[in-house]
């Protein structure tokens, strides 16, 4: 068989840490992504189940599923922007030795990217405030 | 494929041989086997705005109609006729197509590409679009007019209330969005493949960052839609009852695949079009737009939340409250997307000398218009307040305001602009404007006295109300308002066609824009760039003098290319963030391949029409063959000398392999598609057990696990050995590859032996309940999926076997293609045996 050697590129795409950026760029938007499923799961099938309406603390179950994944996507939303964040600063290096203006852009919409999803993530939760304790 | 046996034109490319190798046979043959994105962006949205003249029309005679009340002028199942088709033309023939249409035309030019990325997929859609057009339209001949809406309702479009009608609808509706996902794969690997040297992320036009989006979306969108019209077609040809409550189903499932397409499909429409808007603005503003990076933010905030909003289309349907106050939350965030776009496009204009030409018109109508319509979005957003307009003319005005406003202006906005650059020709100014404010004040007229319409009380979809209502005055204004945007809209339309007829010569660039299409002649010859442009900022053509590290690199890959290949059809392929080259990529010629499949699938889908059901399977299985003819392995051969000089000149192969393929990219497109249709079918199956007193119903017996278990177990298997495979091919052990993949075959076959064996053997049918029709349909699924992962695999054989020595990297790229297909047929099986064998024995 003949050798197929792995391409290479005039210079690779993104250089040291590239994960961080696609992270900080898509982080944001995947917690939300899961947020939102997860929230209406516990919402039609958590309450049309009955699981979902049964009280731990005052709290329906799905509304505290409701909060758990809140927490847990805003958390992973403000690691993406401080990956973003963190993206700015330092040398970004091709593999010609050139820092990537690419790069840098994708850390720097990471940051408002993923900062944008976290206030979102916790705006569309509010609501549910007033219906803590029903279906 | 273009043959290439002519030697002597190698190395010394020049334009005219350019030309040769990117034009079409001659003549009506010549027409039919176009492959290139130019021509068949032009049909496409030359025929979608056909079918605007078409629903226009039928909006006119609807006003026609509610102009007065207790009016009998037309019957109302007539009447139910026309709104269904004016609703569904607009949306899936129209607004899409057009913007579609107006992708693959121009996105190639933006990015400095010579084509799109799958030149005869591009062709397949466009027939494939035509096609489903002129299937719902073929009911009004056989006076069975569908008559459910555009969004279909069940049980209104079931089996049990609606006629043939439904599947004309059912049926053209399917080619169309299998039409859509074809075009949307095409634009959004050119647009993360083929972008010029330079335009690295940062530098892309916005106008490329919102078709790029949108085409994202409608992978997600459409599909899910695609899955429900084959879920009803088979209620309604098979007797399935996915829909039909009386047998386990559930309206509601329809409306929720529904609208996970629908609330998506209108940002679809409106994302590109913002666009449109991000791009005019700057060029009539005489200056580059403020906030480039907070736009890209604000439509990938949009492209993500149009899917978690619709729930708020079902507000009325009591779904549990929790559900109802969360969705209403998440519904009033995408302001704050749209919001961002608004004022960093006021910005833009604010304090510049704006050139108040045609396209900026429809620009500054779009924000009178879209602001309109967004507020009134919020408002429906609100709970209590959708409770009481649910189903009123408050809702027609608000949804005509965001799509007439927030696509149609823009649109024409971008037809006016682009309008040079497709012709050659400029657009003639005073029409254009006449047309504007005509369209302008006659949509205004329209519209604006539907919102207390329907605060009134006017429900939307009835043929006429009673004059005690007190709204004679309102409807009449409303009828009359619509003729005036009838007329300019025609004036617009039609001083188009005058101006491409007899328009004065346009030149490259007539507006003085920055984007890299006006740096060409108008209209542009077929292969758009005699060589690569290299970017340097986000206005090449204002200012190219960017910092870039590499710059001596990228014009020499440049340079390298000017009229080169003059003996086959080539593209450059590059990094999809840097936007670096990396690889020549051969494109193929004309071909008549993709007519001839579009034409069996179009056979088939009559059949269905006819109930003919041997001859559908016969046209289905016509067009599968010809698909795998399309498919077949050949050897490229290009010649030698000119393959040579153009590796030495650019220092990049001719084949790309892995992520630099855009085969490979291609393949994640259709996994993407593939997975998305099976989630829709997992989603429906746990929707309908979530509602179903006893699972499985009926006190049916739980599935058997023997036969089926043991089917996807050599599924399972099957993994291992493709791990093998991939081992042995970085090995480079010719044996241990060729034997994987025999085994992958093989292993294939038995679960596909196995499975059709447990299906035949369960003691029920698909027919029984909601219960089985999903369990069998999700099987048939997995079938068709692990078929088609046996027939990637199987071909990649002849290539080992006949020629070994050649072609290594191509066959590199089909054993990825084909990996990458049998990774997701394991996946999918694993998720199919879990929600349908194993679930119903452990939940």
């Amino acid at each position: 068989m003949v050798r197929i050697a792995r391409q290479r590129t005039l210079t690779e795409p993104v250089g040291p840490g590239g994960w961080g950026r696609w992270f900080a760029f898509l982080g944001g938007a995947g917690a939300w992504t899961v947020h939102i499923g997860v929230a209406y799961v516990a919402g039609e099938f958590g309450c049309v189940g009955g699981w979902g309406a049964q009280q731990v603390m005052g709290v329906t179950v799905s509304a505290w599923i409701v909060i758990a994944v809140t927490v847990l996507a805003v958390v992973v939303a403000l690691a993406a922007t401080w990956a973003g964040y963190r993206g700015l600063g330092g040398r970004v290096v091709s593999e010609t030795g050139h820092q990537s203006d690419a790069a840098k852009y994708l850390s720097w919409s990471g940051l408002m990217l993923s900062g944008l999803f976290a206030v979102i993530i916790i705006g569309q939760s509010v609501p549910i405030v007033s219906h803590l304790h029903r279906c | 494929v273009v043959k290439t046996e002519d030697d002597q034109a190698q190395v010394e490319g020049d334009e005219a041989k350019l030309e040769r190798v990117w034009s079409r046979p001659p003549g009506f043959r010549g027409w039919l086997m176009t492959v290139n994105n130019q021509p068949l962006g032009k049909r496409y949205m030359i025929t979608s705005l056909a079918f605007f003249g078409v629903a226009g029309v039928m909006a006119l005679i609807l006003r026609i109609q509610l102009a007065v009340s207790d009016n009998e002028w037309l019957h109302p199942d007539t009447f139910n006729a026309l709104f269904t088709m004016h609703g569904s033309t607009m949306m899936y023939l129209f607004a899409v197509p057009f913007l579609e249409g107006l992708a693959l035309y121009l996105m190639p030019l933006m990015i400095g590409s010579r084509d799109v990325a799958f030149p005869r997929l591009t062709a397949l859609s466009y027939w494939m679009y035509l096609s489903g057009g002129l299937v719902m339209y073929a009911s009004f001949f056989f006076g069975t007019v569908p008559d459910a809406g555009w969004f279909a309702y069940t049980p209104l479009s079931g089996p049990q209330f609606a006629d043939r009608g439904l599947d004309f609808w059912l049926l053209g509706l399917g080619l169309v969005e299998a039409a859509a996902l074809a075009a949307a794969v095409e634009i959004v690997v050119t647009l993360l493949k083929m972008r010029a040297p330079g335009m690295a992320i940062h530098r892309m036009p916005l106008a490329v960052w919102a078709f790029l989006i949108a085409g994202v979306m409608i992978v997600f969108g459409f599909t899910p839609l695609l899955t429900a019209t084959m879920m009803l077609e088979l209620d309604r040809t098979l007797g399935t009852h996915f829909f039909n409550p009386l047998a386990g189903g559930s309206s509601l499932l329809w409306q929720h695949l529904f609208w996970f397409f629908g609330h998506p499909e209108v940002y679809i429409i409106f994302i590109p079009a913002t666009g449109v808007l991000s791009t005019v603005i700057p060029v009539f503003a005489r200056r580059p737009l403020v906030g480039y990076a907070l736009i890209v933010v604000a439509l990938v905030v949009m492209g993500f939340l149009s899917f978690g909003l619709w729930v708020h289309h079902m507000f009325t349907t009591g779904l549990p409250q929790l559900s109802l106050i969360f969705f209403a939350g998440a519904s009033f965030m995408i302001a704050l997307a749209s919001g961002v776009q608004v004022f960093a496009w006021i910005a833009t204009l604010w304090g510049s000398r704006p050139s108040y030409q045609t396209p900026l018109l429809y620009v500054l109508g779009f924000f009178f218009i879209f602001v309109i319509g967004g507020i009134t979005g919020v408002m429906v957003a609100t709970i209590p307040f959708d409770q009481q307009v649910h189903d009123t003319y408050f809702i027609v005005a608000h949804l005509h305001y965001v799509l007439i406003g927030g696509a149609v202006f823009p649109m024409l906005a971008g037809l006016y602009y682009w309008f040079p650059k497709i012709t050659g020709k400029l657009p003639g100014e005073p029409w254009g404007k006449a047309a504007f404010w005509l369209t302008f004040i006659g949509f205004n007229v329209t519209f604006a006295p539907m919102h207390w319409m329907g605060m009134f009380g006017l429900p939307r979809r009835v043929y006429t109300y009673p004059a005690d209502l007190g709204l004679d005055a309102e409807n009449m204004v409303a009828t009359a308002g619509a003729f005036v945007i009838g007329i300019g809209f025609a004036m617009a339309l039609g001083g188009l066609v005058w101006s491409a007829w007899r328009g004065r010569s346009a030149g490259c660039d007539p507006w003085g824009s920055g984007t890299l299409e006006w740096g060409i002649e108008s209209p542009p010859r077929r292969y758009s760039f005699r060589q690569p442009p290299v970017v340097r900022g986000r206005y090449p053509l204002w200012q190219n003098e960017g910092a870039d590290v590499d710059a001596d690199a990228l014009e020499r890959v440049a340079e390298g290319l000017r009229d080169l290949p003059v003996s086959w059809r080539a593209s450059l392929v590059t990094d999809l963030l840097t936007a670096r080259p990396q690889v020549v990529q051969h494109l193929p010629g004309p071909s008549i391949v993709p007519l001839v499949t579009a034409a069996g699938i179009l056979a088939a889908a009559s059949a269905v029409l006819a109930e003919a059901y041997v001859l559908a399977l016969l046209g289905a299985m016509f067009s599968a063959g010809v698909v795998a003819v399309w498919l077949w392995p050949r050897r490229l051969r290009l010649p030698e000398r000119e393959v040579r000089t153009i590796t030495e000149q650019t220092g990049l192969p001719v084949v790309g392999t892995g992520s630099r393929s855009t085969a490979w990219w291609g393949a994640v497109g259709l996994v993407t598609i593939l997975g998305t249709a099976m989630g829709s079918l997992v989603y429906s199956y746990f929707y309908l057990r979530l509602y179903s007193e006893q699972w499985p119903q009926d006190g049916l017996a739980l599935p058997e696990l023997m036969a089926s278990g043991i089917g996807y177990a050599l599924l399972l298997v099957s993994a291992g050995v493709q791990v093998w495979v991939s081992r042995s091919f970085r090995r480079e052990t010719m044996r241990g590859v060729i034997g994987g993949l025999v085994g992958i075959v093989l292993l294939g076959l038995g679960f596909i032996g196995l499975v059709v064996w447990a299906l035949v053997k369960e003691p029920t049918l698909p027919t029984d309940n909601a219960y089985t029709s999903a369990l069998f349909v999700i099987n048939w699924m997995m079938l068709g999926y692990a078929a088609v992962g046996v027939a990637v695999t199987a071909l990649a054989l002849p290539r080992l076997v006949w020629w070994p020595s050649d072609d290594a990297r191509r066959l590199r790229v089909h054993l990825e293609v084909a990996e990458l297909l049998w990774w997701f047929v394991v996946g999918a099986g694993v998720v199919a045996f879990g929600t349908t064998y194993v679930s119903p024995h452990v939940m």
